[in-house]
């Protein structure tokens, strides 16, 4: 399509962004006890890193794990424990992904609204002369 | 200047033919958004018309769907990315409405060489 609807290219880049976002911190709160992943050890919180695209917009490029050193709980029975009863959970915030979730649901709804503005401004555009 | 017959009309026709069929490709892909291996379809006109019209002609150009098999991130193969479609869904009815405003004041125009203005 014409060059003319950038900006709504734009915004829905924005909000495919945002929604993929959201789907990693989703991952992240549903993980946040597991001891057990494909590559051993407890699972990694990841990060989505956002890039401008050259042709106006972003896009998620990379998910980069939280280097963070896993939380270790004293809990002897656990099947996953050490040799001292330590068991490795995974350094997931639940305050922090909350908030990053917020983050992500009104940087959706703001890209929703230049979106509607771009639409609006061609609806009216459509009016002149009318 | 050639009044009926003018390519104007047959241009703007076409416009509407192509906007129609991406209307459809559109809709199809949001019905499809979670078939498995499903690759999103597109429809190729404006650079078709744009070479053709640089070309002097303006036959035997046709709006085309193509597949678009770039992969994406999500596990079932399946590159339907919903935002997207939603935007072309919109940006398309709005390119319908601005086709349909040309072609009317176009008609309009043709109505009064026709009528004359009283």
């Amino acid at each position: 399509m014409s060059d003319f609807f950038s900006g709504f290219r734009i915004s829905g880049s924005g909000m495919t962004a945002q929604r993929f976002r959201l789907d990693l911190l989703s991952n992240n709160i549903a993980n946040i006890q597991t001891t057990r992943t494909p590559g051993g050890g407890p699972y990694q919180r990841k990060m989505p890193v956002f890039t401008e695209m050259l042709s106006g917009g972003v896009a998620v490029t990379a998910l980069v794990p939280d280097p963070s050193s896993p939380v270790r709980v004293q809990e002897p029975g656990h099947p996953d424990a050490d040799a001292k009863g330590f068991v490795a959970y995974p350094a997931v915030d639940l305050g922090q992904e909350m908030v990053n979730m917020i983050g992500a649901t009104r940087a959706y709804q703001a890209n929703v609204s230049a979106f509607e503005a771009s639409k609006q401004m061609l609806l009216k555009a459509l009016e002149l002369g009318a | 200047m050639r009044i009926l017959n003018d390519p104007t009309i047959t241009l703007l026709h076409k416009g509407l033919d192509a906007q129609a069929l991406r209307q459809k490709a559109a809709a199809k892909n949001v019905a499809n958004i979670d078939t498995p291996g499903y690759k999103k379809e597109r429809v190729v006109f404006e650079q078709v018309l744009d070479r053709t019209l640089n070309g002097g002609a303006t036959v035997g150009v046709e709006p085309r769907v193509v597949r678009d098999n770039r992969p994406s991130l999500r596990p079932d193969g399946n590159n339907v990315d919903l935002e997207e479609e939603m935007i072309e869904l919109s940006a398309n009815s709005l390119m319908y409405n601005t086709t349909t405003q040309c072609l009317k004041k176009h008609i309009a125009v043709l109505r009064e060489v026709i009528t004359g203005r009283r």
